[in-house]
């Protein structure tokens, strides 16, 4: 079970939403003096992700460990486990067999409330501010699965000339609560047990500033900067299967967009966005491919994978209300870079990092602004749904996320 | 003012009841699906052989093996040859032991029985050979067979010494003529012998070796009256008195009497000496006065005749005869004149005279056949052989050799008891071997000894001399006799070879326990290698344990299997061996195990002391003095067996230093070599 401990909930921390690069990106910004406030929920569960052929993979594909010999002998002292070598050496056993296989399934639940509050400098600059609260929780069950080399292990001990039944008792024993004794194994080095898990909090705030900066004709062009404050809890290295509500550093981001106004309240907007992740350092584990239980925690530097989001949407608002819009976007993240470590963990840090996404979007609502600007209805307001359809992906979380958005002008 | 502080307040509402609960995401429980947990088949005690189990059970069995501490940086390849080693060698012994009890012993019993029935065979062989020679002992085959052999044993036997360089021709000649000298002595022995007053179915042989002799020189002849068998001389008459036969068809005709009789003169006149005492003899003898001058004479005096005065010879004849023969002619005694009528013999001095002539003339020189010592020299009258005399060593070794069986047959006593008319007894009468061997009829009186032929093997000598036994065993019954030896030895053959199947398993572990000494003395792999020898001893709900590593302190723990408790051994036990320290034995009836643990004062006196490692030597100790004192030696046993045949038991042991673990090691012992 030496690396079946890596984090299990690999980059959840990606569907903390920026109020930018999802839900339909438009090149609009608040008259002056106008406030706005956004109550934005997303909600997602989650059980899988994807691997580099974009092939889904359980949560806990970590913890689908085959249990070796050599794990077993490893994890005896030195003199132990070399009688366990010799014994398997003189049985017709290697190092590399397996005597059992763990299993695990691991879901997960993300909720979060972001109320952004927005207000119009001028009629051409907006400020925003997101404060995401998360809710998270996640569950996890492992079982394990002795196969027939552990059987043949546990009769071969009881063979009468090697007259080890009582070894083999306790090996058998031992091999019963495989479960049991990793997540000994786990507390035994400062672990969690791997246990439901959840926790609620304060995300990484974001503030940005979003300029319309060209209106040509149908066109507009609006850009937003901005930086995500790393205010929001990171993953706890003694924590397998927690969630990140943040990545513990600042990041700067960039998005331009443009709208153009096609017939009938149709509109076609385009985006790019480019978020440039500030380094940090935090405390992981020195965990590797070989060994992630038995570890201690290090102090690493690093540098998450910068990230570019892309998109387009054919939005449609009626002038009684209703809303209505399809879209795509694409999201991009390089890997991680990590620093200050041993290469093996390393690599294991940096395992995974890179990311990339393609969704479709959809969305329906219903707005007042175009009824309150005729004067028609006394309070400005949008109700929306939005739902993203994750199409493929490298590396993340299989997550289709829904949105709804609450949006109060004052 | 009024519409912005609604939305604010709307605002705020829907952040608190969509945002701020705290808790589970979502409505239904979030719940990860449970795994599948496989299960194993765990080797249980009833999977165990049964020795795993000491209660119920009657156990005495002790084992020897080594224990080991192994050196904590010891390499896998190392733990793995030596392991490697103890079990091929544990298997390698138990296929011994199952080949030994299962097709050895079985093999060697079979063996072992058809030797034994082979033999039965053959005795019953060997016995129906004596029992059908036993038939014809008594018979005229076996007699004729005897008195061959006997009449050819002595000319044979001086033809074998001269062949052998032994005597020369001309002692060869002396040895004959002694030889006839010494069987004219045997006729005057036994004419004058009580034993010819009894009656006897034939005649009675004076010395069967010398009946060739006599038959020569003309003595007993066969036509003569007196010497017929009784039968012969008178119809059914069972005995006869052979007195006259001695004398008249013997005594009187053997050369010593013709040389003492001398030339027989005129008779009118006084006869010469020697016609005069040999006239004077055969005078007394045909009136009767010799057979009671034989006889009567013992009564001559007062009181009854001693047992000792039966037991005449020829010398006692001679000189208590004297006395008669001088009062005879003293007293001039009417009864005695008509026969005492030589004239010349008027004297006392002319009767005495009588005897001694006799007397030189046969007792001196042959009246014994035996080796002699004369001035420090070994003589043989018999032969004139003697080493003062320039015989060689050889020369005496083998005339001494025959003289041994001639003495043997000739002297023999043989216990045979002879009862006269007037109650009187002898026992260990010397009557030679003529009645046993020939089967004499020397009288009833005289009883059967032995009874049968096989009696005779008790004197195997006796039976070389004339070996007619040989010639009186049925031919066909001998061959099957040889068969039959030849097919014992077949079967023995068979037999010896037998253990040989055991050799390729002993190299086998040989060469397993060559392989585990080369393994356990690598360098580096143990650092501490001792014997072992333990005894698990259980009755009733009791379980005993004597250990002892090496020559150190014995150590004793006892337990009750039932609750598996130690208890202290009985103070009793503990006194017989002053040496012997306590400690407590738990047993785990779930696994078999026994477990002890030992407290080390000294690990010197425990037999775990520094050894210096000999060469090749399979006994040492790496750690230093005093190492192991105040630590607790902790001992897993494990008995078990394989195939039923063979037990052994193995084990962990650890070394703790105040509960800390400072020591891993193992053993190893087996009842192989008990």
């Amino acid at each position: 079970m030496n690396s079946a401990s890596s984090k299990l909930i690999v980059a959840l921390g990606a569907v903390a939403l920026a109020p930018s690069a999802l839900a339909f990106e438009n090149a609009k910004v608040l008259p002056a003096g106008v406030r706005n406030v956004d109550i934005r929920t997303v909600n997602t569960s989650l059980d899988s992700k994807t691997d580099a052929n974009g092939r889904a993979v359980p949560l806990a594909r970590p913890l689908f460990q085959e249990l070796t010999f050599a794990k077993i002998a490893n994890g005896e002292t030195e003199t132990k486990g070399n009688l366990l070598r010799a014994f398997l050496t003189n049985n017709g056993f290697s190092d590399s067999q397996s005597v059992g296989h763990f299993t695990a399934d691991l879901k997960g639940n993300l909720g979060v409330v972001a109320p952004v509050a927005s207000y119009g400098i001028t009629d051409k600059l907006t400020l925003a501010l997101a404060v995401p609260y998360y809710r998270a929780n996640t569950s996890v069950k492992v079982g394990f699965t002795p196969n027939a080399t552990g059987q043949a292990f546990l009769d071969a001990l009881a063979k009468p000339e090697n007259n080890n039944s009582a070894s083999a008792r306790e090996a058998g024993l031992k091999l019963k609560d495989a479960v049991g004794r990793l997540n000994q194994k786990l507390l035994d080095h400062g672990f969690k047990t791997l246990n439901d898990w959840h926790d609620s909090g304060l995300g990484d705030i974001t503030i940005a500033a979003k300029a319309r900066l060209l209106e040509a004709g149908p066109f507009a062009l609006a850009t937003t900067t901005g930086v995500v404050a790393p205010t929001g809890r990171t993953d706890d290295p003694d924590i397998l299967t927690d969630v990140a509500f943040g990545d513990g550093q600042w990041d700067l981001f960039a998005q331009a967009a443009v709208d153009e106004e096609l017939a009938l309240g149709f509109t076609l907007n385009q985006f790019v966005k480019f978020t440039e992740q500030l380094p940090g350092d935090k405390t992981v584990r020195g965990a590797t491919k070989a060994e992630s239980i038995e570890v201690e925690k290090v102090r690493a530097r690093y540098k998450l994978g910068d990230k570019f989001d892309t998109g387009a949407s054919v939005q449609w608002a009626a002038d009684v209300g209703p809303t209505a819009g399809i879209g795509g976007t694409y999201f991009r993240k390089i890997g991680d870079v990590y620093r200050g470590v041993d290469p093996a963990v390393k690599a294991k840090l940096e395992d995974e990092t890179d990311q990339q996404a393609v969704n479709a979007e959809f969305s329906l609502g219903y707005s007042t602004v175009a009824m309150y600007q005729q004067k028609k209805i006394p309070v400005p307001f949008e109700l929306k749904a939005t739902y993203l359809k994750q199409m493929a992906s490298r590396h993340m979380p299989i997550t289709d996320i829904a949105q709804f958005d609450l949006n109060l002008f004052f | 003012m009024q519409r912005k502080s609604l939305i604010l307040l709307a605002t705020l509402a829907a952040v608190s009841a969509q945002g701020c609960r705290p808790g589970r995401v979502g409505k239904k429980p979030l719940v990860a699906h449970a795994q599948p947990h496989g299960e194993l088949r765990l080797p249980g005690h009833d999977d165990a052989t049964a020795p795993l189990d000491l209660t119920g059970t009657e156990l005495d069995v002790t084992y020897d093996g080594n224990v080991l501490l192994w050196n904590p940086h010891v390499t896998p390849a190392q733990v793995s040859a030596i392991s490697d080693a103890s079990v091929f060698g544990r298997l390698a012994k138990a296929d011994e032991r199952l080949y030994e009890f299962t097709t050895l012993r079985p093999a060697l019993a079979a063996a072992d029985a058809a030797v034994t029935a082979k033999n039965a065979e053959i005795a019953a062989n060997a016995q129906a050979v004596i029992d059908t020679a036993k038939a014809k002992l008594n018979s005229p085959e076996a007699r004729a067979l005897k008195v061959d052999a006997a009449a050819k044993w002595f000319d044979t036997s001086v033809e074998n010494l001269q062949a052998d360089g032994a005597l020369d021709a001309a002692g060869a000649a002396a040895a004959r003529e002694n030889f006839k000298a010494y069987c004219e002595y045997k006729v005057y022995e036994l004419a004058t012998s009580r034993l010819i007053q009894l009656d006897y179915a034939e005649r009675p042989s004076p010395l069967q070796m010398c009946e060739g002799y006599y038959k020569a020189q003309g003595l007993f002849a066969a036509g003569a009256e007196s010497c017929k068998p009784a039968a012969a001389q008178a119809p059914a008459a069972a005995k006869a008195n052979y007195f006259d036969c001695l004398w008249a068809e013997g005594v009187f005709k053997s050369q010593t009497f013709a040389a003492m009789a001398g030339t027989v003169g005129d008779g009118a006149t006084c006869l010469k000496s020697g016609q005069k005492r040999a006239q004077t003899l055969q005078l007394w003898f045909a009136s009767g006065l010799l057979r009671r001058v034989v006889f009567d004479n013992d009564v001559v005096g007062a009181g009854s005749p001693a047992a000792s005065t039966y037991a005449r010879t020829f010398a006692d004849f001679i000189t208590q005869s004297k006395p008669l023969l001088a009062l005879t002619t003293w007293n001039k005694k009417p009864e005695y004149k008509p026969v005492v009528d030589c004239r010349q013999i008027a004297s006392r001095n002319d009767v005495s005279a009588v005897a001694p002539d006799w007397q030189h003339a046969l007792l001196t020189n042959l009246k014994s056949v035996a080796e002699t010592a004369s001035g420090g020299a070994q003589v043989f009258p018999l032969f004139d052989v003697s080493t003062a005399s320039g015989a060689s060593a050889d020369q005496v070794a083998a005339v001494s050799a025959t003289v041994r069986k001639f003495r043997q047959y000739v002297e023999r006593r043989d216990g045979s008891k002879v009862a006269f008319d007037d109650g009187t007894v002898l026992t260990d009468v010397n009557v030679s071997a003529d009645d046993q061997f020939f089967n004499q009829p020397i009288g009833a009186q005289l009883s059967a000894n032995p009874e049968n032929f096989e009696g005779a093997s008790n004197e195997p000598d006796i039976k070389r001399i004339f070996d007619v036994e040989a010639a009186l065993k049925p031919a066909d019954l001998l061959a099957k006799g040889e068969a039959l030896a030849a097919e014992l030895v077949e079967l023995q053959a068979q037999r010896e070879e037998l253990p040989k199947g055991l050799i390729p398993y002993d190299a086998k572990s040989n060469k397993t326990s060559q392989d585990g000494g080369a393994a356990l003395t690598s360098p580096g792999a143990v650092a501490l290698a001792r014997k072992l020898t333990f005894t698990i001893k259980t009755q009733g709900d009791r379980a005993q344990l004597d250990l002892s590593f090496g020559s150190g302190l014995p150590v004793r723990a006892c337990t009750a299997l039932g609750s598996g408790q130690g208890f202290d051994c009985p103070n009793a036990a503990l006194a017989a061996d002053a040496q012997l320290s306590l400690t407590t034995l738990t047993y785990e009836r779930s696994s078999g195990k026994l477990a002890i643990a030992i407290p080390v004062a000294s690990d010197a006196a425990l037999g775990l002391g520094a050894m210096v490692r000999a060469e090749n030597g399979t006994e040492f100790s790496e750690l230093p003095a005093g190492a192991l004192d105040g630590r607790v030696i902790e001992l897993d046993l494990y008995p078990n067996q394989l195939n039923e045949y063979y037990q052994f038991v193995t084990g962990v042991v650890r070394v703790k230093a105040g509960g800390k673990l400072e020591w891993d090691g193992s053993f190893s012992a087996d009842n192989f070599g008990r």
